[in-house]
């Protein structure tokens, strides 16, 4: 075999989405907008879920007009899940990538009432639950698949974070189930773990003093977290699955748990 | 994902997982140090190499002696100028129960998976200093969750993440990222020489079912070596087919 040829094969087949159809849950933060872009710069057609419509229809205006495919496939609440796979499938007949992208959450206190710890559950981890039982059943007929979570360091249990831990705990576990349960099944499932990240809404005096306390001495940018997606979605990724990936500046190796 | 202008050191590579790599990295850009203890193989390695036109040099060199090691940063400069990625690819392993592995089994697993990767890093992290860049890759494996019969090998493997880590912490103020990739069941020349029922024993353990390939490790290594991967350090990836999740 000509080592040349076959790495240049793999090489092409690893740099490509252009097959792939991917849902972005929650497109509308920072992060989500900057999944979509990669994704859409390595050819993947888009179909992006948010509760802001107008972000989501200017997202959508942005990725036409620099020549990529995406529509905007509806709200990321539970109840609509079934609406909007219907929609995704209508249009581009299937589903490849999964993202789930939870929106941005406040952290807060135990002391939290137990109807608002419920209301950060649902928006967190019964959303990713529902994408999650929405698409695979297909996805395991096709036998292919690649799922990504999306979520924050908060999971390995940061002090007053009480609801942003058990949610995203929760995803963690869920990444890890799904992956075992659909292993065999051509899909793979992941998780990336956002550490502190630039967003419009994070002041330059508190980015400063986030960078001091990591090891590579900087914020991230949605295009760190974008990247890491963009690696677990293409189809050569496929030895790998069940995994987290921090991608924070090597904050997580303060921790315990994060390997 | 483009290397062009970047010099890279892949450790163990005149065959296997760390060929696959270097070329990978070859083939886009990097300029290459091919280097393994195994002369002979390094020759046939480095002439696809020059066939292929990609910019390589090759230093046979035992990663497990600093005087090799510096040998080789010191080839490595005088021949390219710099040394923005190391990937500590070199291994062996040296397998059995606790009460027949021997003095020098353990020592010659340590000093190559782990020694070896330590006086690699010391001597190359100057240099990237210098240039505050720098993207340092240990490939450790899975077994160092633990394995019966890997006591050398898992602990090695496991120190590899200890130094991936520290490394991190002592290193990122410097533009300099270090991750590790613990690779689980690859096929690779040792794996076709297995019995049939060796293998259908240890793909029932792979939750994929399957085993993985060079490629799939050097995709996972071509990701942390990127420029653009300067957010992401001090990493544990399992290339493993999900494997690191269940017992055994």
């Amino acid at each position: 075999m000509n080592s040349s040829a076959s790495t240049a094969a793999e090489t092409a087949r690893a740099s490509d989405l252009s097959n792939s159809v991917a849902v972005i849950a929650g497109a509308c933060d920072d992060c989500g907008a900057g999944i979509a872009r990669y994704l859409s710069s390595r050819g993947a057609a888009l179909a992006l879920c948010g509760a802001d419509r107008d972000a989501l229809d200017s997202l959508v205006a942005e990725i036409v007009a620099a020549g990529g495919q995406a529509i905007v496939a509806g709200s990321e609440q539970s109840a609509a899940i079934p609406d909007v796979v219907d929609r995704v499938r209508s249009k581009f007949g299937k589903i490849d990538v999964l993202v789930n992208n939870p929106g941005e959450v406040a952290g807060r206190s135990v002391e939290l009432p137990a109807s608002e710890f419920e209301k950060s559950l649902a928006a967190i981890l019964t959303t990713a639950f529902g994408f999650l039982h929405a698409v695979v059943p297909a996805m395991r007929e096709r036998r292919y698949g690649r799922i990504i979570n999306v979520y924050g360091l908060a999971y390995l249990g940061l002090p007053a974070q009480a609801n942003l831990a058990a949610a995203y705990a929760g995803i963690f576990g869920l990444t890890r189930s799904v992956a075992l349960e659909t292993a065999a099944d051509g899909i793979t499932v992941n998780s990336v773990v956002k550490g502190d990240i630039a967003r419009s809404n994070l002041a330059a005096a508190d980015a400063d003093k986030l960078a001091g306390q990591i090891p590579v001495k900087r914020i991230g940018t949605a295009a760190d977290v974008a990247r890491a997606v963009g690696f677990f979605a293409l189809p050569s990724t496929k030895y790998v699955t069940g995994q987290t990936l921090f991608v924070c500046g090597g904050r997580s190796a303060y921790f315990s748990m994060s390997v | 994902m483009g290397f062009a202008g970047k010099v890279a050191i892949v450790t163990g590579s005149a065959s296997g997982i760390g060929r696959q790599t270097a070329s990978r990295l070859a083939e886009r850009g990097a300029a290459v140090v091919v280097n393994d203890v195994d002369a002979t193989k390094l020759e046939s390695t480095i002439a696809e190499f020059k066939k292929n036109g990609w910019q390589a040099i090759a230093v046979s060199a035992d990663i497990s002696k600093k005087a090799d090691v510096d040998r080789m940063v010191q080839e490595t400069i005088a021949a390219f100028g710099r040394i923005d990625i190391l990937v500590n690819n070199a291994g062996l392993e040296r397998a059995g129960p606790l009460r027949k592995l021997s003095e020098a089994d353990w020592d010659v697993t340590v000093d190559v998976n782990l020694k070896g990767a330590f006086l690699c890093s010391q001597g190359v992290h100057g240099h990237m200093v210098e240039k505050k860049y720098g993207r340092i890759i240990n490939i450790s494996s899975r077994a160092w969750l633990g394995g019966a019969g890997q006591a050398p090998y898992s602990s090695a493997k496991a120190g590899l993440v200890g130094l991936t880590r520290t490394l991190t912490l002592e290193l990122g103020r410097n533009g300099i990222t270090v991750n590790c990739i613990a690779p689980g069941l690859i096929h690779t020349p040792m794996w076709d020489d297995l019995p049939d029922k060796d293998k259908a024993f240890l793909l029932s353990k792979v939750p994929t079912g399957k085993l993985g390939d060079a490629d799939d490790i050097a995709d996972a290594v071509l990701f942390f070596a990127d420029e653009e991967a300067g957010f992401i350090s001090g990493q544990v990836l399992y290339v493993c087919g999900g494997r690191s999740l269940v017992a055994g």
